[in-house]
């Protein structure tokens, strides 16, 4: 079963946005409150937290999982902000505050707090598969921490106050990413939107704009704050991402049963062609990831899923700007990407 | 029947929108209707959002008022769609009620509160909040409604006594 969910749940998601109850809401026109928030979030995790040393080369794998490392934008260059939006660990809103904005990221990357962005603080805890409610306990650990340091912005009636009032309450946003290269396939996933949209979630694509979703990667999660629990809303995303994962799952076991061919083909295909182009751009990358991820999950590819998944991320456009800054200036951001990808999924990089 | 955004052209469409268990209706004119459309379809969540505070308080004449503690209009945090300060909240209250039952389709915070868990005072807002929603339900006579409620009441005054005992 739990191979299965990790076949289609990317990652497990829980975001609570706080704010401390002294200051006003938006830093953006006064920096010394700006700043008192990255101290007060940096002196709750005391003896835990070091700068980045090399602000160009973010989230060192050599540190200690538990040691925080803390980000300010304003010393980072643009690729090196766009590679912790790539790793899922900034929002893109951040980076319009880049003058003010921080984060106190762990060194296992599994929580991130945001500070400044729309509201003083945004804990997320990340996990991959299917384990939000660990997500929430940890992400709870942490907005514990932070209170020690000074009180939050709460009303008995309203809950946690927010900046916008679509977070009011529990301030909480519990998000499932899910894979669902059959459903998108047979064309559910409109139905689907508009049927999740009744129990007060929503169901929206991670990749790309408009309707299409690249990479056919989903993102679950509530709309509701106000007037649940914590448990309720990760009971409700828990419930509709297990009817996706089922509708998923029985596409897919129809597709081994009766189109078993035409299936490997193209999972062989977009694998052959991740393992050999020279020059790959993020929309086809995206395309033959799907497929690559679905033939892990099927077995039907010698790749566990960890590196399917750790390439969503390495191989995006800032990641490979970075490669391509360390290893070999001469090569244009799409030859970077192939590489990264070869690499990867060659046994020898040299090989070919 | 008018467009109710700009009073001016026929209404000849109708908006319904559904936060948690309420349903809201807006009768708009097709150039109303178009630049709530355009909002929504550009994916831009803040802006849809303004659009639909602009349309719910257009008749109301709170875009006038400001927030003592951050000095921010209504009528800026309509544009914005984000408040100034926590005070915001309460300067603002008369206009938020209606808004955030209309986002969340409920009122009353049921989480966590500072602490980590549930407070003695945040069960008594909720035990009130109960009571009168069950005393309007007896005086609508909608007795099923209200004997729900009183159950609800009954777990939380239980819940309330549990944490009371060391």
């Amino acid at each position: 079963m739990k191979d299965i969910q990790n076949g289609i749940v990317v990652t497990s998601r829980v975001r609570l946005a706080r704010n401390y109850h002294d200051l006003p809401f938006s830093n953006l026109e006064n920096p010394d409150n700006a700043q008192t928030c990255i101290n007060r979030a940096k002196l709750a995790f005391e003896g835990r937290v070091s700068a980045a040393t090399v602000p160009q080369n973010p989230v060192s794998p050599s540190q200690s999982p538990e040691a925080y490392t803390l980000y300010t934008l304003k010393t980072m260059n643009s690729t090196s902000r766009m590679a912790l939006v790539e790793q899922h660990l900034i929002s893109r809103d951040l980076l319009q505050n880049s003058q003010i904005g921080a984060a106190l990221i762990r060194g296992d990357q599994t929580i991130s707090i945001m500070i400044n962005e729309e509201d003083h603080l945004r804990i997320q805890a990340m996990l991959s598969g299917l384990q939000l409610q660990e997500a929430a306990s940890q992400a709870f650990e942490a907005e514990e921490t932070l209170e020690k340091q000074c009180a939050f912005s709460f009303d008995h009636q309203w809950g946690y106050l927010t900046a916008c009032p679509t977070n009011t309450g529990t301030g909480m946003r519990a998000s499932l990413m899910l894979h669902l290269p059959m459903l998108t396939f047979f064309k559910q996933m409109g139905n689907v939107t508009q049927s999740v949209a009744k129990l007060g979630l929503t169901i929206r694509g991670i990749y790309g704009e408009g309707s299409e979703a690249l990479g056919d990667l989903y993102q679950v999660s509530n709309q509701v704050t106000l007037g649940r629990t914590e448990k309720e809303i990760i009971d409700g995303v828990i419930a509709v991402g297990t009817q996706l994962i089922d509708m998923e799952q029985s596409l897919r076991q129809r597709a081994v049963a009766e189109a078993s061919l035409s299936l490997q083909d193209r999972v062989l295909r977009s694998y052959g062609l991740l393992r050999y182009a020279r020059q790959m751009d993020a929309n086809e990358f995206m395309e033959h990831w799907s497929k690559l991820r679905l033939g892990c999950a099927l077995s039907l590819l010698p790749v566990p899923l960890s590196v399917a998944d750790s390439l969503l991320t390495i191989a995006q456009d800032a990641h490979a700007k970075r490669y391509r800054a360390n290893k070999n200036p001469s090569l244009s951001t799409d030859q970077a990407r192939s590489e990264i990808i070869r690499s990867h999924l060659n046994p020898t990089p040299q090989e070919v | 029947m008018l467009c109710e955004d700009c009073n001016q052209n026929q209404a000849t469409v109708i908006i319904t929108v559904t936060a948690g268990d309420e349903v809201t209706t807006r009768h708009l004119c097709q150039d109303c209707m178009r630049k709530m459309e355009v909002s929504f379809t550009q994916g831009d969540v803040q802006s849809f959002l303004s659009s639909l505070l602009t349309l719910i308080s257009s008749q109301s004449k709170a875009s006038q008022m400001t927030c003592s503690s951050c000095g921010m209009s209504y009528e800026e945090f309509q544009r914005t769609g984000k408040l100034g300060c926590a005070q915001c909240y309460h300067a603002f209250e008369e206009e938020l009620r209606p808004l955030l039952t209309r986002i969340h389709g409920r009122s009353q915070h049921a989480g966590r509160a500072p602490g980590g868990t549930e407070k003695q005072a945040q069960i008594d807002a909720g035990i009130d909040e109960l009571r009168i929603r069950m005393e309007k339900a007896v005086s609508a006579e909608d007795f099923e409604e209200a004997a729900k409620l009183r159950d609800e009441i009954r777990a939380l005054i239980e819940k309330r006594e549990k944490e009371n005992q060391p």
